[in-house]
């Protein structure tokens, strides 16, 4: 992502004004996300299409995992 | 031995019995908490008055034949992430340095039930976002095997408050392995329960889907102990399971470590071990392989899995976090508000891959489960540093120890699949810190995990220590 891009999303999709604290990590910000969704990326790729999320509040049954 | 050096299992038949007084215990605490915080800050509050009012209750009560059970006047301390009615919770923030909760977490009024004295608050990292408890407003917590050194987090002044003997139990939360990773570093013992085992009712969220709460203390009977008293089915908590717990302190010696197939997977932590830690590591699993265990070598997990664990917490906490950061971003410390300002950046599909991936993990997990009865592990690959490093060995390159997930990576993985962990003292460094050895194990059957730490422990006493007992204790 670009430095621009992230100072577009911290306005208008996060709604946040830009101080100076954030001016001043955005080009870090930039690289580190950058490498962050590439890694994502590498392994998504493969992912089976009738790949589903986990469930966000999984464990409800002792025997959950036991049975997969 | 002093009261301050002694278990649960050795309190309690003693509480039991008459033969101290919980006024005495919490006196014992109280003393050692004001000899060793100065140099610790372990503590953002102290309770000494209220301390002393329910361990005089505890007292009559005792006196009078109302024994509750063996957490009855025992003192404890708790992470100040935990909502305490009428006590601040600051979530070692600025942002809620004055917040007083108009009620208990679960876990607080579980343990209350159970007639356990709550001495204080803990110090941790910042609303629990890091490892090192290098807290910007409260302070750094220290280690109390060398008060130089960081005492690892996020449940830092759990940690290091047990393993000072300032409270005889504390409890933590671990989304990363903010548990284990302090219990590691400061030489004692910290159990992380199955995801939805213990209620989140009233505990400050990091991440919904990974957080969990467990205790540390010095011994597994002890954790058994408090893992009984607060495990549960809880309605209040949206990802509580509803599961029968046990009593597991009365199961553990129920197992036979012959024949018990345990995995590792040295291929994950190849080449980024701390060479004391690589040779720990090997000697335990050589003592397994004497006992009569198999050792079966995994290929998982894989390491370009490492980094979806945080995104996940980045999306999460960057949800519960957002009206603090618009209201007042500068009372952030600025590591923890750099990583949460990160964290706004995260597509929508990107937190749902890393949910995807989570699924895909815990299959993978299940089949390995098939195969194995536990998977052992290192807690962590580098033992206790400087506080205030910013740079640390990994692998081949140097990283950020505030940033990076260095600390996290032998741990994280529980979280990420949700399975049970338990993190035990099994040596030392040359320079006389603290190594920990991690167990993960079925979810829901934290029995059995339970039972095989305490077998390991008792063939290995000479492994759990306390500070004070070694040169350069704080004191």
């Amino acid at each position: 992502m670009e430095v621009t891009t992230l100072r577009a999303i911290t306005t208008q999709i996060s709604g946040r004004n830009i101080d100076d604290f954030i001016e001043k990590h955005l080009p870090e910000y930039a690289l580190e996300i950058n490498e962050l969704l590439q890694a994502v990326n590498f392994v998504s790729r493969n992912f089976p299409l009738e790949l589903s999320p986990a469930p966000t509040f999984a464990l409800k049954e002792k025997n959950h995992y036991n049975n997969t | 031995m002093a009261l301050i050096e002694k278990t649960i299992q050795e309190l309690a038949p003693l509480i039991e019995k008459k033969k101290i007084s919980p006024v005495e215990l919490v006196n014992a605490c109280l003393l050692e908490l004001s000899a060793t915080e100065e140099k610790l800050n372990a503590y953002i509050t102290v309770l000494e008055e209220a301390a002393l009012k329910s361990a005089l209750q505890a007292e009559q009560e005792i006196m009078q034949g109302e024994y509750r059970g063996v957490l009855h006047g025992i003192p404890y301390s708790a992470k100040d992430l935990i909502y305490t009615e009428g006590i601040k919770t600051t979530g070692g923030s600025q942002v809620l340095k004055d917040y007083i909760p108009d009620h208990n977490a679960a876990v607080i009024e579980r343990l209350t039930r159970a007639g356990a004295i709550l001495i204080g608050k803990n110090n941790l990292h910042e609303f629990a976002y890091g490892t090192t408890n290098e807290n910007e407003y409260f302070g750094p917590c220290r280690n109390p095997w060398n008060p130089l050194m960081i005492p690892g987090g996020s449940s830092g002044g759990s940690a290091a408050s047990v393993a000072a003997g300032s409270s005889i139990f504390s409890i933590g939360t671990d989304t990363g392995g903010s548990i284990r990773i302090p219990s590691a570093l400061c030489g004692v013992t910290g159990l992380k329960p199955t995801y939805g085992r213990v209620s989140k009712y009233g505990v400050i969220p990091l991440s919904w889907s990974q957080d969990h709460i467990g205790p540390i203390a010095k011994s597994v009977w002890d954790n058994a102990a408090v893992l009984t008293a607060i495990a549960g089915f809880d309605a209040k908590d949206p990802a509580s399971a509803n599961v029968p717990s046990d009593d597991y302190k009365a199961l553990l010696c129920e197992t036979d470590i012959k024949g018990m197939k345990l995995g590792i997977c040295p291929d994950y932590y190849k080449d980024v071990l701390h060479p004391e830690i690589e040779q720990a590591f090997w000697q335990v699993i050589s003592w397994f392989k004497e006992c009569g265990a198999i050792i079966q070598i995994l290929d998982y997990p894989l390491k370009e899995n490492i980094g979806f664990t945080g995104i996940i917490t980045m999306g999460e906490a960057y949800a519960y976090h957002e009206q603090f950061l618009k209201a007042c971003p500068e009372k952030y410390g600025s590591v923890v508000r750099r990583r949460l300002e990160k964290s706004q950046y995260i597509p929508a599909h990107t937190y749902v891959n890393a949910l995807r991936l989570r699924q895909q993990d815990q299959e993978a997990w299940a089949r390995i489960y098939n195969e194995v009865d536990l998977v052992v592990l290192p807690t962590t690959i580098v033992p206790a540093f400087p506080v205030g490093t910013g740079k640390i060995p990994f692998g081949g390159e140097e990283v950020d120890p505030r940033i990076h997930n260095t600390l996290t990576y032998l741990t994280a993985l529980s979280d990420f699949n949700g399975y049970p962990a338990i993190s035990l003292p099994c040596g030392f460094t040359s320079e006389r810190l603290p190594i920990g050895i991690q167990f993960q194990g079925k979810p829901f059957e934290e029995t059995k995990l339970l039972q095989t730490a305490y077998l390991y422990e008792k063939a290995h006493t000479d492994k759990r220590l306390m500070p004070h007992m070694a040169d350069g204790y704080v004191r």
